[in-house]
């Protein structure tokens, strides 16, 4: 029996895909690698309980069109968004429902930190106007804008996420800047956080 | 906050610093996806889903290089395929037996080598030659292993899949454990090796378990020069064993679960004279190449183009 060793170097995603084509089990391991950020990513979109439940079906489904995944890519990552932004879209309405209460739902992690009550109010309306906002973004311009923002892949990965060119892509995320850019007012790009320099 | 995301640093504050998922939710997502990974098994009717090979070795080149992102496992050759045509030749013990190997001209030239067991290796070695590579094929018992050194080992300069990394790069050669026998290579290039691949991956989307052979790995034979040797060394495991899933990053949780590995061994470069392997009863597993003396030296290795495929394996 050979002695275990184990790896120093992590295998890439598209080699444990390529031997689950075999050996299911190894799929396991996109499992371990990528499930938290998915949960995540869901969760700030529909709650703990339904993120609970489409984070577990966008593997389950990742695992049965696995022969969809390019192999030449090395990391999973937006392959996985993908499936769990296509998930989001069933539950789009709960998800506005969502932004629409921001209030009541997102105590606003950060805000404790400023100083004074008037900052705080502020920079909590200034959520809650920007969550509305997106409330109101068509479905596909926020799916974009989240994957970006939220999921944190860049213009490329999201285009392979969405199976968009990278220019619709580009074109719908500078847009969407610049909507930004109008309903927070100027200066937001240089606070670091809301409550900033305003 | 990264650049790129510059403009949406309020977009991303939103509902940010949500707790991480509960253990239970994990596990009860792991569990859901353990049993789909059952069914696949038990529906594909085969008793045991074969795992292509464990390679190891990628890691031994990343220790060299001190840079681990370095090593990948995917190696894709560089240069044109050998033409070497023939008609397909299956080569058998005798008539009664099952081949031992097989050897099958691939469409614009190169060969594929399929081994089924572990006999005829001059058989191997021969087709290694006619394709343009010269190899030394070991066949030993279970649980032996050549005494080392018998060989110099080479490193040699591969080409990857992997769009970030460095090309080409220093390989080292690899050790295989394989639940379903020997390693299955080529000889050409890497559009064949591709060509190959899609072939494997379209019938294993079509459910056809029946699948042609993928390639554990392909050796382009322009990025060999006339003093140096493939040497593949490989023997059964005793009675077989079960390979514990293994983690391969620090903290990464595993699924638990076994594959039944039947066949380990090795595959190297070597350089110059090869002497004869001569058996002794491995200790610890096939020996490692290991660094000679001062480490290695690279500035002997400016050729390029010795392929290695790492596909998704074979079905039988």
């Amino acid at each position: 029996m050979l002695k275990k060793k184990n790896l120093p170097v992590p295998r890439a995603d598209n080699v444990v895909i390529a031997d689950s084509f075999l050996s299911p089990s190894a799929f396991g391991e996109i499992f371990n690698r990528h499930f938290d950020h998915i949960h995540r990513y869901l969760q700030r979109h529909v709650g703990t309980d339904m993120a609970d439940d489409l984070a577990s079906q966008t593997f389950l489904i990742a695992f049965d069109r696995r022969s969809s995944f390019d192999l030449a890519k090395a990391t999973a990552r937006p392959w996985l968004f993908g499936i769990a932004a296509n998930l989001m879209r069933e539950h789009l309405r709960e998800f506005r429902r969502r932004l629409r209460a921001y209030d009541r739902i997102d105590r606003g992690g950060g805000l404790d930190e400023l100083d004074g009550v008037e900052e705080r109010a502020d920079a909590a309306a200034l959520r809650r106007q920007l969550a509305a906002a997106l409330a109101d973004l068509p479905a596909a311009e926020l799916e974009t804008l989240l994957l970006h923002a939220w999921a944190e892949l860049s213009y490329q990965e999201v285009a392979e996420a969405l199976s968009l060119p990278i220019g619709t892509v580009s074109s719908r995320l500078n847009r969407m800047r610049a909507r930004m850019h109008d309903l927070l007012g100027d200066g937001q790009d240089d606070a670091a956080t809301l409550g900033g320099s305003r | 906050m990264t650049k790129r995301m510059e403009g949406f640093e309020r977009v991303s504050q939103l509902f940010e610093g949500l707790p991480d998922p509960e253990p239970e939710a994990r596990e009860a997502a792991r569990a859901e996806l353990l049993a789909r990974f059952e069914a696949t098994a038990r529906h594909s009717g085969q008793p045991a889903p074969r795992v292509p090979l464990f390679v190891r070795g990628a890691a031994w080149v990343a220790q060299a290089f001190k840079r681990p992102r370095r090593a990948r496992l995917i190696f894709v050759a560089a240069c044109t395929a050998a033409l070497v045509a023939a008609a397909v030749t299956v080569i058998g013990n005798d008539v009664a037996s099952p081949p031992a190997y097989a050897v099958e001209p691939q469409p614009g030239g190169g060969v594929k080598i399929e081994i089924y067991s572990l006999s005829q290796p001059e058989g191997v070695e021969a087709a290694l030659e006619e394709a343009g590579v010269a190899s030394q094929i070991n066949y030993l018992e279970a649980g032996m292993t050549c005494r080392e050194p018998h060989y110099r080992p080479s490193m040699a300069m591969l080409r990857t899949l992997a769009p970030d990394q460095p090309q080409p790069q220093p390989w080292a050669g690899f050790d295989f454990e394989s639940a379903n026998g020997p390693v299955t290579f080529a000889v050409g290039d890497f559009q064949q090796r591709r060509a190959i691949e899609n072939e494997f991956r379209e019938a294993v989307r079509n459910g056809d378990s029946s699948a042609p052979e993928a390639l554990d790995f392909v050796i382009d034979p322009t990025g060999f020069r006339p003093d140096q040797t493939l040497i593949v060394t490989s023997s059964p495991t005793p009675d077989g064993y079960q390979q514990p899933s293994r983690p391969h990053q620090p903290g990464v949780h595993i699924i638990p679960g076994t594959v039944h590995i039947d066949t380990v061994g090795q595959v190297r470069v070597a350089e110059g004279e090869v002497g004869p392997c001569e058996p002794v009863p491995a200790v610890d597993g096939p020996a490692p190449v290991r660094a000679p003396e001062g480490g290695w030296d690279f500035s002997e290795v400016p050729y390029a183009g010795w392929g290695f495929g790492f596909g998704p394996g074979r079905a039988r």
